[in-house]
């Protein structure tokens, strides 16, 4: 197989290091945009009264079930025609992209909202009910006694939670995003689609991938060791 | 047994003067069910203050039940108490004012992991009671001191031994001045040693007007310490206030 060096000359190469830098913010945006609806939806499903655990657990079945891609193509292409259709009114140009990233972390937000669950649920009922006799709220033994120990007790989980988010958003690419917008598996067909070199831009792209992922195990590992996460705080003598 | 009997002979308690005194904990036929099974059919005593019960009882006869329904941590299905005025009746809400006067130090000490010893005594001080934290601090301090730990303050509950962990959680009912404190198989876990440590603690807090109860299964320990005995046997409780009591006790709970 002939290596074609142009890919990696200019403006070729340009579009991949934006693509790259775009993957970082559309990441780090659907990230923190998923732990912002997830967490309180894990908490809510646990401990909200019944008739708004019945809705969350609706919430989480709908998102986490649904297939990323249909869901994807569904928003950006059936929805805003549903939209025209009752309103007159077209969607704005490159509304899309907050669609694509709105998408991707309702997806996610639904898997981190059990994992949330699954770590309160991993809290002895005993923690509760000392919390109780003491005279703290419901809300203080919420936030004092489980969160606290549910959130060590989840993040490895939901840091391979986000690892795979930021995987997820190469699904951009069968997407109309706007060019400039595109992460680097879209600039890397975008490139493909000019030069007719398919292996180079997507090997790049998938090294891009591999490279922002071992980052993000790196700071995993990182905030891991910290002893309040742990637990050997908890075992010093 | 024979050397249980000498413990009650030589160290039971003599009535207190102040028996007229109004009781701190009133249980007037409690009842509660888990399907079919009638766990507490009607439990009735009575404690005041500074006063020291311990309620007997073989395995799964409904203890733990019970402390659990003055705690508020369970509903039940008929009767009522009093806790030092407050009534509590059947099919109606717990008083939230009552959360937080009653000390609570469960069989598993149910300690919070992710706290210190000291952390876990001041949190309902900040918390429950708002006190400054520097305030609250100094009193987690001086609980832990009162039942020999202020040097394991720093350490947290999986850094403790077993006994450790229970003064911790004495400590941590203690910081907010119980008007009544309820121990579930305070002996469970422990060696003889361990027991005698919690039998000095407990006699120093008898000695400062603490209403307690005791759920054992250590009866010599329950005849040691407490000023009537209850046994509690297919949902009734036949209480006694005389040694003698220790007998029915043992013949009914040990044999």
């Amino acid at each position: 197989m002939n290596f074609n060096n142009y890919v990696f000359a200019a403006p070729y190469f340009g579009w991949l290091l934006r693509g790259a830098a775009n993957t970082v913010m559309i990441s780090a945006m659907t990230a923190t945009l998923a732990l912002l609806v997830g967490i309180p939806v894990g908490i809510l499903r646990q401990m909200a009264p019944a008739f708004v655990r019945v809705v969350l657990a609706g919430f989480i079945t709908l998102f986490r079930n649904m297939p990323l891609v249909p869901f994807l193509l569904f928003s950006v292409f059936v929805a805003p025609d549903f939209f025209l259709q009752c309103t007159g009114k077209a969607i704005p140009i490159g509304f899309e992209y907050w669609l694509f990233i709105v998408c991707v972390a309702l997806n996610a937000s639904g898997y981190i909202a059990d994992i949330v669950r699954s770590g309160l649920r991993s809290i002895p009922e005993g923690q509760v009910q000392a919390g109780r006799v003491l005279g703290l709220s419901p809300r203080q033994v919420i936030f004092r006694i489980l969160v606290p120990q549910a959130v060590r007790i989840s993040t490895p989980a939901l840091g391979t939670r986000l690892i795979h988010t930021m995987k997820n958003t190469s699904v951009a690419m069968v997407l109309p995003i706007v060019v400039d917008s595109l992460d680097v598996a879209g600039q890397g067909a975008r490139i493909a689609g000019e030069c007719f070199a398919w292996a180079e831009p997507l090997v790049f792209a998938a090294g891009t991938y591999l490279v922002f992922s071992l980052m993000l195990e790196a700071l995993l590992w990182y905030i891991c060791r910290n002893p309040l996460l742990t637990g050997r705080e908890y075992d010093a003598a | 047994m024979d050397s249980q009997t000498s413990i009650i002979e030589t160290t039971h308690t003599p009535e207190p003067a102040g028996s007229a005194l109004l009781p701190i904990l009133s249980l007037e036929n409690i009842q509660k069910s888990f399907g079919q099974r009638h766990l507490l059919s009607d439990a009735s005593f009575s404690l005041e203050k500074g006063r020291t019960l311990a309620l007997c009882g073989a395995s799964g006869c409904g203890k733990t039940t019970l402390v659990k329904i003055i705690s508020g941590l369970m509903s039940f299905d008929g009767g009522s108490f009093c806790i030092s005025g407050t009534r509590v009746v059947s099919g109606e809400p717990y008083p939230k004012s009552l959360f937080g006067t009653i000390g609570v130090v469960f069989q598993e000490h149910n300690l919070f992991p992710h706290l210190s010893a000291h952390e876990n005594v001041a949190l309902a001080l900040k918390c429950v009671r708002k006190i400054p934290a520097k305030a609250a601090n100094d009193r987690a301090l001086h609980e832990l001191s009162r039942v020999g730990l202020a040097d394991c303050a720093s350490r947290h509950p999986r850094a403790l031994s077993g006994g450790e962990r229970q003064r911790v959680a004495i400590a941590r009912a203690l910081a907010l001045d119980p008007i009544l404190l309820l121990l579930d198989e305070p002996t469970a876990s422990l060696d003889a040693k361990r027991i005698d440590e919690l039998r000095a603690i407990l006699r120093l807090l008898k000695d400062s007007d603490v209403a307690m109860m005791l759920v054992t299964h250590n009866i010599p320990f329950a005849c040691d310490m407490a000023d009537r005995f209850c046994l509690l046997e297919n949902g009734h409780i036949t209480s006694g206030d005389s040694p003698t009591m220790f007998d029915t006790l043992r013949q009914q709970v040990w044999e």
